[in-house]
Parts: structure tokens; sequence; C-alpha cells
């Protein structure tokens, strides 16, 4: 193939990247805002979010240690989520979801978590390294839900792409498969009751509570992007009628967002004011019984 | 236990050392001892009859009686009986055997009376510093009567924080001097094995104001419980009611009927705005903000309402010795009834949510465990004794204001952890709704306070212990010259209550320990009761007005 022709792949790739990058923090700021009215608060502007980013990009870049992770951390984990933007269906199958595959987009969100935890650890602050390893941990739970939640629809396509996988049949394994992964979206995203890593309350921050300025703003826009697509990629691959009934691929990725922010308030932020934060020990439990189910979804799925 | 049971029983313990035993009314006996038989005594007072230790208040008297008084409070809650054991400690060797190894509750008064007026508990197991800063100079005692209240000796450079030894392979988790979830400076340093709680040691009392040392060479006796009422941000009324009574007792005071009702109600609004400011705390460590919100907005009308009645949202400056300094109207008591009616129609729902909540549950139940020996030995009180099974109420066991005359029903529960002291707090609740309805229903009319002719002679003892929403709060006035106490001694519950924390984390993993100590409602300011202090140059002033304003506008 000539470089032209990968020109729509990487246009399209380009164009999410800039979407999710534009859309997260109001995604944010719209749970701040339902959070607060839960709580019978006014709450903050919706469009807060944009604001305290901006803030902390125009501050001074402090640093507590030289080490190159608590440099190029920030920008890394950014850009290992938005590269996963990139690739994955946002408004049904798009080009580059026919090579990239599911491997290679849970490679990514790794990267970015690791990330997160390493400049935990380079930091040397007691609460940092505990936060860090919480992170750790919380990987090890939640990524197993993640991915063989994910695993039954490649089960059930024969395909490990994301094109590959929009084409699975929608049966009951396909619907334990898509509980789990909407039971454990509040894990990926890390918000209350399983903001562990982060704890205000406890940990201060965890592997932010030593970075400030800008690298804490990428942090943050990163930590908003995450949950942009963890909900996108539910939206996608468990409910894809919702875009296949759009013919226009522009219409699909707006309707695609609404649905987010739908979901992203349903979910993630009513779940978040009615919950105290778990323990360490008990979110993992939760973890790994969610892992459970979605194995025998798998187990059932190759039966099939 | 009655008086002379207990004077019966210590005479024979000791024999002769007991110099004086002077039982008051059925409800208080006060006794002199012999300071080689103290530790003795306080054996045979709380291991063999069973009392509960209180506070040590140490006193310098060597002016007048050339010794210090070392006194240690009992108390048998069954038989509303307070013991009050003096012993005279000569003022050329002052020391004395120390009670803790006996009584480990015992441990903090006894630093703090080497600390503050420098007599020396003989075998105390941790003899470090617990109040005096460690830049304070050695030999210097800010309570004896030769140092005055504006002294301000030179820093000392020798002291050093002294820590207890870190267990092999733990990290120090520093909760404080400033942490998130502590709203006073506090410093607890965890020291954790990967997540889980080995061992940990504290270090408090940065808010140390000198209330004691203002009240026995400052203030007068009527300029006290204005800043008795300010020991605590929360709970303060409790203090100025119990200074106030513990004078009126010393002093012979009758206090009109109506004023004890008065001091019941707000007492009883101060609980319930405590109780729901802890819910909320407690929700917001555990980062359920939403408790937080909901439970300090159906809190905000109460404080209205204790505006209403004393021109304060919370520091409602009634008390005086003698009674109180404002009337409750009766054309306010259907606003009263309003605003507890809706209190209680929201709290009852939450009161019902609570046990069927299972996330809260799960990180509530089985954490922060104190068992009932432990309660007993370190003499914990309030919600951390009532969650584990100890049935002490002062309201009921020593009843004091107007409880006498109203139904109070104890909230005990006995699971030990830190969900049963969440019960006992939601509990308490509605039962102090129904108490200040009682009070609306029972009030008599009359004076509110008696007029107070002659001057207090010195040399007369009382003491007073109020329920606070944290548990017993207790001062002991001994009356002095010059209109003032000789000596003021205020034990906050939270004295207590702080020393189990290293009892109550261990063990747990660092996640619980915030919402572990916040078990407690511990109130920092209480126990360390402090004026602002400029570091750099010693001195102490107060922020004015136009200088707040400045610092907010910055």
């Amino acid at each position: 193939m000539t470089l032209q022709s990968y020109l729509p792949t990487i246009g399209i790739a380009l164009g999410q990247m800039l979407l999710v990058l534009l859309v997260a923090p109001l995604l944010e700021g719209m749970i701040r805002k339902l959070r607060a009215v839960i709580q019978s608060r006014k709450g903050p502007p919706i469009w807060q979010p944009y604001l305290d980013l901006m803030k902390l990009l125009a501050k001074e870049d402090l640093r507590v240690c030289a080490s190159p992770i608590v440099t190029w951390g920030p920008p890394v984990m950014l850009a290992a989520i938005l590269v996963a933007a990139g690739i994955m269906p946002m408004g049904g199958a798009v080009p580059a979801s026919e090579v990239a595959d599911l491997v290679v987009f849970i490679g990514l969100l790794a990267l970015a978590n690791l990330t997160l935890a390493g400049m935990g650890f380079s930091t040397g602050s007691a609460f940092s390294s505990l936060g860090a390893s919480r992170e750790v941990m919380i990987m090890l739970a939640a990524e197993p839900v993640l991915f063989i939640s994910l695993l039954v629809l490649a089960m059930q396509s024969g395909s490990l792409t994301f094109a590959g996988m929009l084409e699975a049949p929608f049966n009951i394994a396909a619907v334990a498969a898509a509980i789990t992964y909407l039971l454990a979206l509040q894990m990926y995203v890390a918000k209350v009751p399983f903001d562990i890593t982060e704890a205000e309350t406890e940990l201060i921050g965890g592997p932010l509570s030593e970075l400030s300025g800008p690298r804490l703003a990428l942090t943050h826009w990163a930590i908003f992007a995450k949950q942009f697509i963890y909900s996108s990629l539910f939206i996608q691959l468990f409910l894809p009628w919702t875009m296949t009934v759009i013919p226009w691929l522009g219409l699909a990725i707006v309707a695609n967002v609404v649905l987010v922010l739908v979901l992203d308030l349903l979910v993630v932020g009513v779940a978040m004011s009615v919950n105290p934060r778990l323990r360490l020990d008990q979110a993992l439990r939760y973890g790994m019984t969610l892992a459970g189910i979605a194995a025998v979804a798998l187990i059932y799925s190759a039966a099939l | 236990m009655t008086a002379e049971q207990v004077t019966q029983g210590l005479r024979e313990r000791i024999g002769d050392a007991l110099l004086e035993s002077e039982p008051r009314g059925d409800r208080r006996v006060y006794m002199t001892i012999d300071p080689a038989e103290v530790v003795a005594a306080a054996d045979e007072l709380f291991n063999k009859m069973g009392g509960r230790y209180v506070i040590t208040a140490a006193t310098d008297r060597r002016e007048k009686h050339g010794s210090f008084l070392v006194t240690h409070f009992f108390s048998f809650d069954d038989d509303d009986l307070y013991v009050i054991l003096h012993a005279n400690v000569p003022e050329d060797d002052p020391r004395i055997a120390s009670i803790t190894p006996t009584i480990p509750g015992a441990g903090w008064a006894e630093r703090e009376m080497q600390d503050l007026l420098g007599v020396e508990a003989v075998g105390h197991p941790d003899p470090r510093r617990l109040v005096l800063p460690d830049d304070w100079p050695t030999g210097v005692f800010p309570l004896r009567t030769d140092f005055s209240s504006q002294d301000k000796p030179e820093a000392s450079m020798e002291g050093a924080p002294q820590m207890t030894a870190i267990p092999e392979g733990a990290v120090v988790v520093p909760i404080g001097p400033y942490f998130p979830t502590q709203h006073e400076p506090e410093s607890f340093a965890v020291f954790v094995d990967g997540e889980v709680v080995v061992g940990s040691d504290y270090r408090g009392f940065y808010n140390h104001r000198g209330i004691e040392k203002l009240g026995s060479s400052d203030l007068t006796y009527n300029q006290i419980p204005f800043i008795a009422e300010r020991i605590c941000g929360i709970c303060g009324f409790v203090h100025s009611c119990a200074y106030c009574m513990a004078v009126e007792e010393a002093a012979g005071i009758e206090v009109p009927r109506r004023a004890d009702y008065i001091r019941t109600i707000f007492l009883e609004l101060e609980r319930l705005h405590s109780h729901m400011l802890w819910t909320g705390v407690a929700g917001h460590i555990i980062g359920y903000d939403t408790l937080f919100m909901q439970t300090w907005r159906m809190r905000e009308p109460l404080m209205w309402l204790a505006e209403q009645l004393s021109g304060n949202r919370k520091t409602y400056g009634m008390n005086i010795v003698g009674g109180v300094r404002r009337d409750v109207d009766k054309k306010d008591f259907p606003k009263i009834e309003k605003v507890l009616a809706d209190i209680e129609r929201e709290w009852t729902a939450l009161q019902e949510a609570v046990p069927g909540d299972r996330t809260l549950t799960a990180r509530l139940g089985n954490v922060g465990v104190i068992t009932p020996e432990e309660v007993r030995e370190l003499c914990s009180l309030g919600p951390v004794a009532r969650g584990s099974g100890d049935t002490v109420d002062i309201r009921v066991d020593h009843p004091y204001a107007a409880y006498d005359e109203l139904e109070v029903s104890k909230c005990v529960e006995d699971g030990c952890d830190t969900l049963a002291r969440t019960f006992v707090r939601l509990r308490e609740t509605p039962v102090a709704i129904s108490i200040i309805r009682q009070c609306l229903e029972q009030m008599p009319e009359g004076e509110i306070r008696a007029e107070i002719t002659e001057e207090i002679p010195p040399g007369l003892q009382g003491i007073a212990a109020v329920e606070a929403p944290r548990g017993e709060s207790f001062h002991w006035v001994l009356t002095g010259e010059e209109n003032r106490p000789e000596r003021w001694r205020v034990r906050a519950p939270t004295y207590s209550n702080l020393q189990a924390v290293s009892t109550m984390i261990n063990g747990d993993v660092l996640a619980d320990v915030p919402i572990d100590i916040g078990s407690l409602d511990p109130c920092y300011s209480c126990t360390d009761r402090m004026t602002v202090i400029d570091r750099r140059s010693g001195q102490m002033r107060v922020m004015t007005r136009e200088e707040m304003r400045n610092s907010r506008n910055r």
C-alpha cells in the first residue's frame, strides 16, 4: 500500500485523539456537577476541569526529583491513552481497528497505569510509594476482568481486532461479559469506591501527591481521557447496534460522545456519590469475583 | 461501693498511710494518703474495687504548704461516687511512684505532671516529654507558681524529638502534623510493613494554650467560663458547664433549677450538632462525601437555632458561675420543636440506611478494634467505651444539671469496632432530641442564676463531670485567693481516648488508620488546651481581624 492510502486511517485516528483530548474534561465536569446535585450542593460549572487544567499548565514546572520517570511519565501516560483512543472504534468500525487489536489496546492502557505507578515509586515519598503499590495491585485485579470480558467477544468472532469483535454475535456469553465490564467500569476509571490509588483522605493523592503544575495537568488529563475511552469502548463493543443504525461516521461519533456522557453519569457519577471508598483487599476481592464471572462466560462462549 | 466501703477497703490495704478520709455527701470522698503508698492505693481502687481511673492533677503548693499536691481521681460509676486521692509530695524531693505500671491509662497524665510541674513519676515506663515542645529548656516548669504566664524562656537547642524505636523493616508514614482528615495539628507516626500497621507513636500538644495556667494566674472566677468554652471548637459548652459546676460545688452555690434545664438543653443541642458533624467527617474520611454534605446540610438549621437562642452559632457564652446568662424564652419553643422534628425525620432515615449499606459496613466493621479489657485499662470514654460494651454514661451514672429528672437511655453496642462506635453516635442523636423535648416540657419557671454576694473562700474543692459528645469531660477546681482558683484541672475525653489509638490501629491496614483515629471523634485542642506563638520571635500574639481579612484576600 502507498502512504496515501494510509492517510484516512491516520486522519481518523488523529481526529479521535483530538476528540478525546477535548471532550474528556467536559465529561469530568459533568460528573462533578451531578455529584454536587446529589450532595445538595451547587457545584462548580461544568467547564471547571478545563480551567483547572489551564491553570496547572501555566504554572511553574517543579519536580521533586530528577528521575526520568517523573520527567517523562506524565506525557508518556497521556500519549499512551491517546494512542489507545486513536486505534479504538469510536463510531462503529474505523480503518485503524482493522490492524490494531485488543492486545495492543490493553498494552497501551497498562503502560499508562504502570507509568503512574512508576512515578509514584520514584519520588521517594511514603504516600506516593504506597499509592503506587496500590495502583499495581488494583491493576492486577482490574486488568484480568477487562481482558477476559473482551476476550469473550474475540473468541466468538474469532478475531482479536476491534473490527472483528464488532461482528461478534450477541448472545448470553456476550451479555455476561457486558455486565462484568460494566460492573468493573468504576475500577477501570479509578473513581470512588475504587479511588484507592489516590485516596485523598488516606494517601493525600498517592502517586499524584508529589506532582505539580504542568505535570499534574497532563496526568489529570490522562486520567480524564482514560475515563472517556473505557466508557466509549463499552458502547462500541457491547452496544454496537447504537452505531450501526447511524449511517454517517461523523454523526455516529457525536452519538458516541453523547452515549458516553450518559453512561458515565448514570454509572460512574452515581456510583461515586453513593459509596464510600473500599479498602484494597475488598477491591481486590471484588475484582477477582468479576474476573471469575467473566472466565465462566469465556468458557461458555468457547463451548458454543 | 459506698464512700465507707472504699475508706474501709483502703484502710485495710494501706493502714495508717490513709491519713484522712472525708466523705462529702454520698457522691464524693476526699482522701489524703502517704505518697509512699500511692501505688498500693491505686491498685486497690482500680484493680480490687473495680474503680475507673479518671485523671491525675498536680498542684504547686510550696508557698503555703511546702509541698506539691498530687491528686489521682477515681470513679465508681455504678454507685455515683468519685474518689479523690491526695498525696503531699515534699518540695525538696518532688518525686512520687508512678501508677502507670498498674493503670496504663495514667501514662499521659503522669508525663504531663512531670513536664508542667516537675514532679517526677518514678518508674514510669515511658517518661518522654508529652506536653512541652522539644526545644523547651529542661528544669523550667510552666505550671509552677514561680513561673509567670508571661514568662518566655529561651529556646534550648539540646532537645530533640524522641520517637519510639521503629520495628525492623517498617516504613514510617506520617499522619500529621498537617493531614487532610485531621483538622487540627497532631502527629501520628504510623509504622507500616507493606500496608499493615505494626506500631505507632504520637506527638501532640502542638496547641497547648496554657489555659489551666491562665485560670490560676490571670483570670477571675467569672472570666474563666468564657475561656473554658474556647477549650474546644465543637463541645466548648461542655467545658464551661463543667467548670461552673465544679466552682458551684466547691463554694456550695445552689443553682436555680431553671438554669439547670437551660444548661441541659444546650448540652444536648451541642451533642446533636457534634454527632452530626462527626458522621459527616467520618463519611469524608472514607471517601463518602455525599454523607458528609448531607449530614452537614441537616446540621445547619441546628446552628441557626443555637444562634437564635444564645446569640452564637457555636460558642454560646451562656454559662456563668451560679447559672446562665440568658433565658430560653417560651416563644422560641415552637421553633426548637420544628428544628428537632425536621432533624429527627431525616436522621431516622439515615439511621435506618446505615446498617443496610454494605460498602459502608464493610469499611467500618472489624477495624479499629478495642476490647472491653483494653477500654478498662486505657480508661477510654464515651462512644469509644460504649462501642465496646462499657456502660459508662455520666448523664446517667453521675447525673448533673437536670439529668436526674430526665429519662436518658444509654446507647451501648458490643461490636468493639469502628462500626459499633458509629452506631452509638447514630443512636445517641435521637436520644438527645428526646432529652431536649423533655426539658421543654418540664422546665420550671424561676430565676436563671444565683446571686453570689460573698467572696469564695480559698482551699475549697469541687469536681464536675459532664458527658461530652466524646465522653466524660472532667474538671477539678481548688479555690484560691484573689477571686480565682488556685488550681483548675481540665481533662477532656480525647485525652484518654487518644491513648488507645496505638492499640486500635495495630494490625489494621493503613487505609483504616484515618477512620480508626476518626472514630474517636478526636478533639486535639481540647486535649492540648493553646495562643498563636510566633516561632521566630517567641512572641505571643492574637491575630487581629484586619490581619485575618488580609490573609483571606491574599
